[in-house]
């Protein structure tokens, strides 16, 4: 194979091939091998990866995909035809690859493109199994479906890679008990495992939009491998499940406005000092028409209520033109479902904002016990606008003052700062 | 002008368990060297080649599987390139990605037919 580099053009290459490829692959031949041969999935994938790492350095294919499919392909035959007898493959394949009458073809079917958002979907549903805890499921997602290793995910989870690995080895230990990847029919039976996935890619998102890392305060990478994946939960299945699409208005509606989050400095802007014009608006259109489709179902869960109040906050022209009485109404219904600290300090800030800072202060002030918002610095930050909206600027001050001493990283440092100093040149 | 052939042994290529970003980010490497050495005239043509194959050796045309080699030893693909002198290809060469995994590159002019 020879050629020049023009016509390859391997500066083009996808930024997220080799990783998204992974997941692609391992789910494929997961499906085959069944989840107890996960190893043997993850090897012939890394093999086809180091391949192409070695053929590829002068030259693209013209398609880097159907090539790392096809040396999969080949090595997965090659497997299956040395192996068969002894190796026990995923309970549903075992006949059609025990024969060479079907072999080839079901390896094909399995990796085709149109197998591609089924495999990784029913992949998605496996690793979250219910005796596993969200920590270690999130962690089996990066790990299978977004082709991280151990030391990028630690990198990403502020741990050490030892902690990654032992979750790692916890869920494998699982999934080998499995003989098949579960399937991705969405019956009564299966929603709470749809639920379970459901809070994984949250969980996911949220660590990057508003995780902990001490330098880096977005993880914008985290935020489109949650939305990247929950497209396949919205569009593999039969028009998708109304909760999937209420995550992903949700998500494109906090995404479309990460990039007026963080000023020059990397300092957390407040909602009242963004600059509403770099929005991403087709984001936004996006996130509407999942919001529409997740309005199909009978079901009204905290995902919807949530994915309205941001779409509430998407569409105001400015903070003082925002519709905070809906996002009070709002905020009402899903402490109705889920009455937690974090949702009561962020309905009183709406309270405040809705015209009654004063009762808003009342209910700010006796979450101050609750032992959940004791090192959460968003509670004094929301005390300290309320405080604020009150017209009580010392006592915003201090509360600025106290969330700066909780924040978990310099750009929420410096923003609760500057809000300080802002009312303390009132005193 | 002149032809210059580069050898290649070693690389990132022998280096095995490397994550997929980690593959990546190399062969983006190589992709903007490649790029740069065609965008500047130099024609690069390269084969990359497998690990595995044969060698024979000697009167008796021994044939022995694999080629014998210390890992950084082994031949990992060559690249015909055109350029002005061996001091020129060796200056190109310099931008070769394939340092960052311990590889080396053999500059060779080749034998003009006339």
């Amino acid at each position: 194979m020879s050629g020049s580099a023009e016509s390859g053009r391997p500066e083009e290459l996808v930024a997220s091939l080799f990783r998204h490829e992974s997941g692609r692959l391992v789910a494929a031949l997961t499906r085959l091998f069944g989840p107890h041969n996960l190893q043997l999935a993850e090897d012939v994938v890394q093999e086809a990866l180091e391949t192409a790492l070695q053929a590829w350095k002068f030259r693209l294919p013209d398609n880097p995909r159907a090539w790392l499919s096809k040396v999969a392909r080949n090595r997965a035959l090659d497997l299956i035809r040395r192996g068969a007898v002894e190796r026990r493959f995923a309970a549903d394949y075992r006949e059609q690859l025990a024969s060479e009458w079907s072999l080839a073809t079901t390896v094909d079917e399995s990796l085709a493109e149109t197998s591609t958002a089924g495999n990784q979907l029913r992949m998605m549903l496996t690793v979250c199994q219910p005796q596993m805890s969200e920590e270690t499921q999130v962690t089996l997602i990066l790990k299978f479906l977004c082709g991280f290793a151990s030391s990028e995910i630690a990198a990403a989870f502020l741990c050490t890679e030892e902690t990654i690995d032992k979750r790692l080895q916890r869920g494998r230990s699982v999934l080998r008990q499995m003989g098949s990847l579960a399937p991705a029919g969405l019956s009564e039976t299966e929603d709470s495992r749809l639920g379970a996935v459901l809070r994984a890619l949250y969980l996911l998102f949220n660590e990057g939009y508003h995780g902990s890392h001490p330098s880096m305060p977005t993880r914008v990478v985290l935020c489109e491998e949650a939305m990247r994946l929950c497209a396949f939960l919205t569009e593999g299945m039969d028009g998708g499940s109304p909760r999937a699409h209420a995550l992903m208005a949700l998500m494109c509606f906090h995404f479309s406005r990460v990039a007026g989050r963080i000023d020059a400095d990397g300092i957390y802007l407040p909602l009242a000092q963004q600059d509403r014009a770099v929005w991403d608006r087709g984001l936004m259109q996006r996130g509407l028409a999942h919001l529409n489709h997740s309005a199909r179902g009978p079901e009204l869960s905290a995902l919807h209520l949530e994915a309205g109040i941001a779409c509430q906050h998407c569409l105001a022209p400015s903070l003082a033109e925002t519709n905070w009485s809906a996002i009070l109404g709002l905020y009402d219904l899903l402490y109705e479902r889920n009455p937690s600290p974090v949702i009561a300090i962020n309905r009183a800030l709406a309270r405040a904002y809705a015209g009654d800072p004063h009762g808003a202060l009342s209910d700010a002030v006796e979450l101050a016990d609750e032992p959940a918002l004791a090192r959460y610095p968003f509670y004094w930050a929301a005390r300290g606008e309320i405080h604020a909206r009150a017209d009580q600027s010392d006592e915003a001050y201090d509360c600025y003052q106290r969330a700066a001493t909780l924040a978990r990283n310099p750009a929420e440092e410096h923003a609760f700062l500057r809000n300080a100093a802002v009312h303390q040149s009132q005193q | 002008m002149a032809k210059f052939i580069y050898v290649f042994r070693g690389g990132a290529f022998l280096e095995k368990g490397l994550s997929a970003s980690a593959m990546q980010d190399h062969l983006k490497l190589w992709g903007a060297w490649m790029g740069e050495l065609a965008k500047q005239g130099h024609q690069p043509a390269g084969e990359a080649v497998h690990e595995g194959g044969r060698t024979i050796r000697g009167k008796n045309k021994v044939v022995t599987d694999g080629p014998y080699a210390e890992l950084k030893d082994l031949v990992t693909g060559n690249l015909a390139i055109q350029a002005a002198s061996l001091e020129e290809a060796a200056n190109l060469a310099l931008g070769c990605p394939i340092y960052i995994y311990d590889g080396s590159v053999e500059v060779r002019p080749v034998a003009q037919m006339g």
